[in-house]
C-alpha cells in the first residue's frame, strides 16, 4: 500500500485496517479487544469502535488515555478529538453501574450518588428500582433484571452484572472418552476459546461460521457448568441432530435428554425445543401455552442456537431469564429484522467472533469457491417476464426455464460429487426433482422421511438432493460439497451464507456453491443484496455467463 | 533597490496594525504623525513612495477624497517581514499534555467546497429566480451537503453583499466585481462595522442564502470554478478542470490565502491574525499566546483559529492552561504510484487521504458517497452508473478509472455490477444530461484524453491569490524572513532614490518655490522674527528643523507655535534616532506601528519647546526621497 501505518480512523468511530500491511495482525488482535468487526471484503477490515465494544475494552483493562494512545500509534494522523472525548466517556461511565445480590436482595450499586439520579431519571430503569438503601444503593425489582439493564444500556448507562446466575440443577456430564470414531470428543482452540469467553463473561453470543463446529461450543458449554440446560432451536430436524450429538459426544443418556417439540413434550435435565413451540397459542392474543417450559424448570444454561432467528415472543420471555445463562449461537448475527440490539441486550453482547475466512484459512472448514451463474431468459420466458406486474417478476425470474439446463451441467461439471439443489419455489424445485430423477425435502415432506433421506445421503446412497428452505439451517450434510442455489428468498443476506454453510463442513476438497441468477432481471439486484453477507466475511464470487 | 526609510517601515506597520487591506484617506493620515516620533512630511512622502514603487494603492476619484490601501496580497507578504514571529513549537513530549478540543470532524475546505460543487454540477447548477435570486429549496439542498454550518461562519465578516437576507441582495452579491464593490470608497470604522456586522447575528440564512452556501458560491466564483449564466450558477467546465489540476495542497493554500484577501481582510484585527497564523508551521503545537505575541488582537485569533478549524486546516486545544493550535499537515498527495483507491468486493471503494481532487471528484460523478472523513467511502449503485452516463462516461471508462486509481484489476462482483449497470438505459430523473457531457466532455477524465486540447487550461487559477503559508518544514517558526522584491508598477526595478520630481515638491511641500532656499539648505543663524517664520513654514508642511542649541545639534519636530509681542515659542519634541542596542526593556515612544520592530534602530522622542530668546542655527529638515 505504500504507506506506513494500517489504520484510518474515522470520525464516527469506524477504524479502517489494511490488512496487507505486515504488522496487521498485531493490529488485528488489538483490535478484536476494543472494536466490533463489521466486514472484511477483500483484504481490507472494517471495525467499529461501539460504546459496549468500549465497555468491554475497560472491562479488559484498557484505560482511555492507554487505548487512546495505541490507536494514535497505529493510525498516522490520530484520533479525531470528538471521537477520543467519546471513548474517554463511555470508558468512564464503565463500571459506575453493578448489579448486586445481597442478603437475597438484587441491588444496584452506583460510583456516586448523583449517578444514583441518573438511574432514577431514566424512565424506563427507573421503573424496576425500589428504595434506596443508602444514596448510592438502591434495590431492583429480580423479574426487572434483565430490562432495567437493556433500558439503562440503551441510556448509555452500563450496568455490569454481578448478581451471578443460578446455578441450575447440578448435571453430571462430561465428554465422552470416545464417541465412536475412534478419536475422543476434543474441543478445537478456537472452540475453547469461545466457551471460555462465554463462561468468563456471563452469557452472550458466540459467532462462527456454519460447519465451524457451533454445537460443540454449546456441549462445551454444558460440560463446564454442569447444570441443567434449555436448548433451543429453529426446526424438529435440529432438535434432532442436537439430541444425537448430545448423546454421541457427551457422557448424558437418552433418559437425559428430551425433545419438546409439536410431537413430543419430554422435560428433562437436557432439553432440546423449537422457537415453535414456545410461541405456540390458542388466540392472537392468548398466552403462550408453553411458557412454562422456560419458567418452571430451574434451567442453568439457555442456548439459543441460530439465534438470529429468535422470534420476538422469546426475546420477551428471555427479559424475564436473566437470573439462568445464556448462549446465543449463529453464523450469521445479521437479521433482517434489525434487531442485532435486542440480541445483544437479551441474550447478551457478542462474546467471541471469527471470521469465515480465518476458520477456512485454518482448515476447519471447507474452502469454497462462489460463483453466480447468469442464465438468460428465453425469449417467450422473457417476454413474460417483460408483460408481468412488478410484483410477480421475481417468482418469473427465479423459476426462469433454462435454469435447468444450468442445473445439468453443473451436475455434469461436479458428477459423483454430493450435491445440494436448494431453491426457494416449490414448483420450480419438483420440476427439477423430476427432471433430474431427485429425491426432494421440502417443509411437507415428514420429519421421519426427511431424516431418512438425509441419512441416505450422508452415506452417499444418493448423489443428490433437492431441498427446499426447511434445510437453510440446521440440517448436518457434512459430505455435501456442492450446493446449486437455483432461487432465494429476495435479498436474504443470512439465507445465501446458511445455504453456503450446507457445504462447509471440512473437507479433502474445495466444495463449490453456485448461485444461479436470471440475467437482465430483478434477481440481479436481489443476488447483489444476498452477496453482501460472504462478500463481507471475504468470500470473493466469480460470475459465469451460461449461454 | 529602493532603499527603506525608517519612516516607511513605520507606516507599513502602522497600516497593517490598523487597517489591514482596508482603505485609509488623508484624514487618517494626519492622525499617525502624532503617534510616531514622524513628521507629516515624512508620512507624506512615505506614502507617495510607496505608493510609486507599488505597494500601496491610490485612488484618487474625482469626487471624494483620495485614499489608499495596501493590497491584500502585498499585505500578506510584508506582514511576514514586518511582525515576525518568536515562537518556538512545544516539545514533543509535552503533546501529550494537550487535550483537544472536542469540535466536530471537518473536512478540509478544498473537499468541503469539492462536495458542494459536485452537488450543484449534478443537479444542474442552482437555478436564479427571474429577479436573479436564488431558488431557496435547491439552495437548502447544496447547503445540506455541508458539514459547515452558519454558526461556525459568525466570527468571519463573509462579504455582506453575498450573505445578505432576501434574494435580490443575495443575486446581486455573487459575482466576481463583488471584490472591488467591497471596497469602494473609505469606510469609517470598518474595522468594528465588519466585526459586528459578523457577530451581530443578521447575516443568517433567513430569507437569503445560507452562509455557508454563500461562501462555497463566492469561493467557486472567484476561483473560476463556478460561473454566473442568466439563469444559474453552474459549473464552468474549463475552470473546474484548472481547479483540479491543483494539488490537494496547493488547493488548500489557495483557499485560505483566498479566505484572508476576501473575507479576513474586512476586518484588520482579522486580517492581521491570519497574516500571523499562516505564519507558523504545520504539525507542530504553538501557544496562542505565541501569536498574540506579534501583535495580533486575543479575540480576533481566537476567532480565525476557529474559523480554521471549521475549513478543517487547524486544531485548537488546552496545554496546561494554556490555548494551542496546530495547522494540519496535509496528506501527502498520491503521486499515481500509490493506489488512492481501493475498491472492495462489496461495491465500496475507499478513497484515502492521498487522494487527489480530481479522482474525488470523478468518483462524485460515477458513485454514491456514503462517508465523507479521513476517508471517503462511496459505493457503487445503479443509481450511480445511471449519473455516470450523464456526465459521458461509458462501463470501459469507468472500470479503467477506478483500475487506475486503484491500482489493481476489479474484483468481479464489482466488473460484474457495472457491466449490469451500465447496460441498462434509463437516465436518472431529474438532470440534465446536456450539461452534464458537456461539463464532462471539458473535465472528465475519458473525454479529456479524447479531447487533449482541454486539458487544464490555466485561465482561472491565475487569478487564485498565490499562497499565504509559509512552507517552512522546520519547527521553527521563520524568524528573519526576508523583505519582498521591490518593484514598480510596471515591474521594473527600482533603483532610483534620487530627487523629487518637480510636482511631488510642490504637492508635498506647498509654497516651496517662494520659500528663500537657504532655510532648505543648511543651518544659520537668524534673526529671532526671521527664526520664527522658519519655524511657522516647518510648521506648516509639518515637516522637522535642525536645530543647534547648547553646544550640539538635534532634530525638532514642531507641533504647535505661539507668539507675543516680539517673542514666540514653539512647542514640540526632539527625536533622536538610537541603535537597536540602546533599546531598553521598556522603551518609551513605541506605538503600534512600532510593536515588532526590535532588532531594528528606533528613536527616541522628548517634549520640547524651542524660543525665540534660545534659538541658535536652524534649517528646515525635508525629508529625503
Amino acid at each position: 500500500m505504500g504507506r506506513s501505518a494500517p489504520l484510518w480512523i474515522q470520525s464516527d468511530g469506524l477504524l479502517l485496517a489494511d490488512g496487507r500491511h505486515p504488522d496487521f495482525a498485531e493490529l488485528r488482535d488489538f483490535l478484536h479487544g476494543v472494536a466490533e468487526l463489521v466486514k472484511c471484503p477483500g483484504d481490507l477490515y472494517t471495525y467499529r469502535l461501539t460504546p459496549l465494544s468500549l465497555w468491554h475494552a475497560a472491562a479488559a483493562g484498557w484505560t482511555a488515555d492507554g487505548l487512546l494512545g495505541k490507536l494514535g500509534a497505529w493510525t498516522g494522523n490520530g484520533v479525531p478529538p470528538a471521537l477520543a472525548e467519546e471513548v474517554r466517556r463511555q470508558i468512564a461511565v464503565y463500571g459506575r453501574f453493578r448489579l448486586v445480590t445481597r442478603e437475597g436482595r438484587l441491588l444496584l450499586e452506583c460510583a456516586a450518588p448523583s449517578d444514583l439520579s441518573l438511574a432514577r431519571e431514566t424512565e424506563e430503569a427507573a421503573r424496576w428500582l425500589e428504595a434506596e438503601v443508602d444514596e448510592r444503593t438502591a434495590a431492583v425489582r429480580p423479574e426487572g433484571r434483565g430490562l432495567f439493564k437493556q433500558a439503562m444500556a440503551a441510556a448509555g448507562l452500563p450496568v455490569i452484572d454481578e448478581a451471578g446466575y443460578r446455578a441450575g440443577g447440578p448435571l453430571s456430564v462430561a465428554f465422552r472418552e470416545s464417541d465412536g470414531t475412534g478419536c475422543p470428543p476434543r474441543l478445537r482452540d478456537y472452540q475453547q476459546e469461545a466457551v471460555d469467553a462465554f463462561v468468563d463473561g456471563g452469557s452472550g453470543v458466540v459467532v462462527l461460521p456454519c460447519g465451524a463446529g457451533k454445537t460443540w461450543v454449546g456441549l462445551g458449554a454444558l460440560v463446564r457448568l454442569q447444570c441443567e440446560t434449555l436448548i433451543l432451536t429453529p426446526n424438529g430436524t435440529s432438535v434432532r441432530q442436537w439430541i444425537r450429538e448430545l448423546t454421541l459426544r457427551t457422557t448424558l443418556t437418552s433418559g437425559e435428554v428430551g425433545a419438546y417439540t409439536g410431537e413430543r413434550k419430554e422435560v428433562r435435565p437436557v432439553t432440546v425445543a423449537t422457537y415453535q413451540v414456545l410461541t405456540r397459542r390458542r388466540s392472537k392474543t392468548g398466552p403462550f401455552l408453553h411458557r412454562g417450559l422456560f419458567m418452571d424448570r430451574e434451567w442453568g444454561l439457555i442456548i439459543y442456537d441460530e439465534v438470529h432467528l429468535l422470534p420476538a415472543p422469546v426475546f420477551r420471555m428471555t427479559a424475564e431469564l436473566q437470573a439462568a445463562r445464556r448462549l446465543g449461537l449463529t453464523a450469521t448475527l445479521v437479521r433482517e429484522d434489525g434487531r442485532e440490539t435486542d440480541v445483544f441486550a437479551l441474550i447478551g453482547p457478542k462474546r467471541y467472533e471469527l471470521p469465515w475466512r480465518a476458520v477456512e484459512g485454518a482448515g476447519f472448514i471447507a474452502r469454497a469457491r462462489c460463483t453466480e451463474v447468469r442464465v438468460p431468459m428465453d425469449e417467450a420466458a422473457a417476454a413474460r417476464y417483460a408483460a408481468a406486474p412488478r410484483g410477480e417478476r421475481p417468482r418469473l425470474a427465479g423459476e426462469n426455464p433454462r435454469k435447468a439446463e444450468a442445473v445439468r451441467r453443473l451436475l455434469e461439471r461436479h458428477a459423483g460429487e454430493p450435491t445440494l439443489i436448494i431453491g426457494h419455489y416449490l414448483d420450480q424445485l419438483k420440476e427439477l426433482a423430476d427432471i433430474f430423477s431427485l429425491p426432494l425435502v421440502t417443509g411437507e415432506t415428514p420429519h421421519e422421511e426427511r431424516q431418512r433421506l438425509y441419512d441416505r445421503f450422508n452415506r452417499g446412497e444418493i448423489r443428490a438432493l433437492a431441498v427446499s428452505k426447511v434445510a437453510n439451517f440446521a440440517v448436518d450434510l457434512p459430505d455435501a460439497s456442492v450446493a446449486i442455489q437455483v432461487s432465494g428468498s429476495f435479498g436474504s443476506r443470512q439465507e445465501e451464507a446458511q445455504r453456503l454453510g450446507r457445504i462447509l463442513r471440512p473437507k479433502n476438497s474445495a466444495a463449490s456453491f453456485y448461485t444461479l441468477v436470471s440475467d437482465g432481471t430483478v434477481e440481479r439486484e436481489f443476488s447483489r443484496r444476498r452477496k453482501q453477507f460472504l462478500l463481507e466475511q471475504g468470500y470473493v464470487y466469480e460470475t459465469e455467463w451460461w449461454t | 533597490m529602493h532603499e527603506w526609510s525608517d519612516a516607511e517601515r513605520w507606516l507599513l506597520r502602522r497600516i497593517l496594525a490598523g487597517f489591514g487591506a482596508m482603505p485609509f484617506d488623508g484624514g487618517q493620515l494626519a492622525g499617525w504623525a502624532a503617534e510616531g516620533p514622524w513628521t507629516g512630511a515624512e508620512i507624506r512622502l512615505a506614502i507617495r513612495r510607496l505608493v510609486r514603487i507599488g505597494v500601496l494603492e491610490e485612488r484618487s476619484p474625482p469626487w471624494g477624497d483620495r485614499t489608499w490601501r495596501l493590497p491584500a496580497a502585498e499585505a500578506v507578504r510584508w506582514h511576514g517581514v514586518l511582525f515576525p514571529v518568536q515562537a518556538d513549537p512545544l516539545p514533543p513530549d509535552e503533546e501529550v499534555w494537550i487535550r483537544r478540543d472536542a469540535a466536530a470532524h471537518r473536512l478540509p475546505l478544498s473537499l468541503e467546497l469539492m462536495l458542494v460543487w459536485a452537488a450543484l454540477e449534478r443537479c444542474g447548477g442552482l437555478p436564479l429566480t427571474r429577479k436573479g435570486g436564488f431558488h431557496r429549496p435547491a439552495a437548502a439542498r447544496l447547503a445540506a451537503e455541508m458539514r459547515l454550518t452558519e454558526a461556525e461562519l459568525a466570527g468571519v465578516p463573509v462579504p455582506p453583499d453575498i450573505a445578505a437576507g432576501g434574494e435580490e441582495g443575495a443575486a446581486v452579491g455573487v459575482r466576481n466585481g463583488g471584490r472591488d464593490d467591497a471596497r469602494d470608497g473609505v469606510r469609517n470604522g470598518a474595522r468594528d462595522g465588519a466585526r459586528d456586522g459578523a457577530r451581530d447575528g443578521g447575516r443568517t440564512a433567513s430569507g437569503g442564502l445560507p452562509l455557508q452556501l454563500a461562501m462555497a458560491l463566492d469561493l467557486g466564483l472567484e476561483c473560476g470554478v463556478l460561473k454566473r449564466e442568466p439563469e444559474r450558477i453552474a459549473v464552468d467546465p474549463s475552470g473546474l478542470s484548472a481547479w483540479l489540476a491543483l494539488g490537494r495542497s496547493e488547493a488548500d493554500d489557495a483557499l485560505r490565502a483566498l479566505l484572508a484577501e476576501r473575507y479576513a481582510s474586512r476586518d484588520p484585527a482579522l486580517f492581521f491574525a491570519a497574516c500571523a497564523l499562516a505564519r507558523f508551521p504545520a504539525g507542530r503545537w504553538f501557544c496562542l499566546a505565541d501569536a498574540a505575541g506579534t501583535g495580533a488582537d486575543a479575540g480576533a485569533l481566537e476567532a480565525w483559529t476557529a474559523f480554521m478549524a471549521s475549513c478543517g486546516w487547524l486544531e485548537r486545544g488546552s496545554w496546561r492552561g494554556e490555548r494551542v493550535f496546530r495547522r494540519k499537515k496535509p496528506p501527502e498527495e498520491s503521486d499515481g504510484r500509490i493506489p488512492a483507491l481501493r475498491v472492495l468486493p462489496d461495491l465500496e471503494v475507499w478513497v484515502l487521504p492521498e487522494a487527489g481532487l480530481r479522482c474525488r471528484f470523478e468518483l462524485e460523478r460515477v458513485a454514491e458517497r456514503t462517508s465523507a472523513d479521513e476517508v471517503f467511502v462511496y459505493r457503487l449503485t445503479q443509481a450511480g452508473c445511471a449519473r455516470a452516463k450523464m456526465f459521458g462516461y461509458g462501463r470501459d471508462e469507468v472500470v479503467s478509472f477506478l483500475e487506475r486509481e486503484s491500482g489493481a484489476p476489479l474484483p468481479a462482483p464489482v466488473e460484474a455490477a457495472l457491466a449490469d449497470w451500465f447496460a441498462e438505459t434509463a437516465p436518472a430523473s431529474g438532470v440534465r444530461p446536456s450539461d452534464f457531457r458537456r461539463a464532462a466532455r471539458q473535465e472528465g477524465m475519458p473525454t479529456e484524453e479524447k479531447d487533449p486540447e482541454n486539458r487544464m487550461s490555466s485561465g482561472p487559477v491565475n487569478r487564485v491569490p498565490p499562497a499565504l503559508a509559509s512552507r517552512t518544514s522546520s519547527g521553527q517558526v521563520d524568524r528573519v524572513p526576508s523583505a519582498p522584491s521591490i518593484r514598480t508598477r510596471s515591474g521594473r526595478e527600482d533603483a532610483q532614490d534620487g530627487l523629487f520630481p518637480g510636482d511631488d515638491l510642490e504637492e508635498l511641500f506647498p509654497g516651496i518655490g517662494a520659500v528663500p532656499p537657504s532655510w532648505l539648505r543648511a543651518m544659520r543663524r537668524y534673526h529671532p522674527s526671521t527664526a520664527g517664520l522658519v519655524v511657522q513654514q516647518a510648521l506648516a508642511w509639518r515637516t522637522a528643523l535642525r536645530l543647534s542649541a547648547g553646544g550640539g545639534e538635534f532634530e525638532f519636530v514642531p507641533l504647535g507655535f505661539e507668539r507675543t509681542a516680539d517673542r514666540w515659542e514653539a512647542r514640540g519634541f526632539i527625536r533622536e534616532r538610537k541603535p537597536a542596542s540602546d533599546r531598553g526593556p521598556a522603551c518609551g515612544g513605541a506605538t503600534a506601528g512600532e510593536r515588532h520592530g526590535a532588532g531594528e534602530p528606533f528613536w527616541e522622542v522628548r517634549p520640547a519647546f524651542i524660543r525665540s530668546c534660545e534659538t541658535a542655527e536652524l534649517c528646515i529638515l525635508l525629508p529625503r526621497d
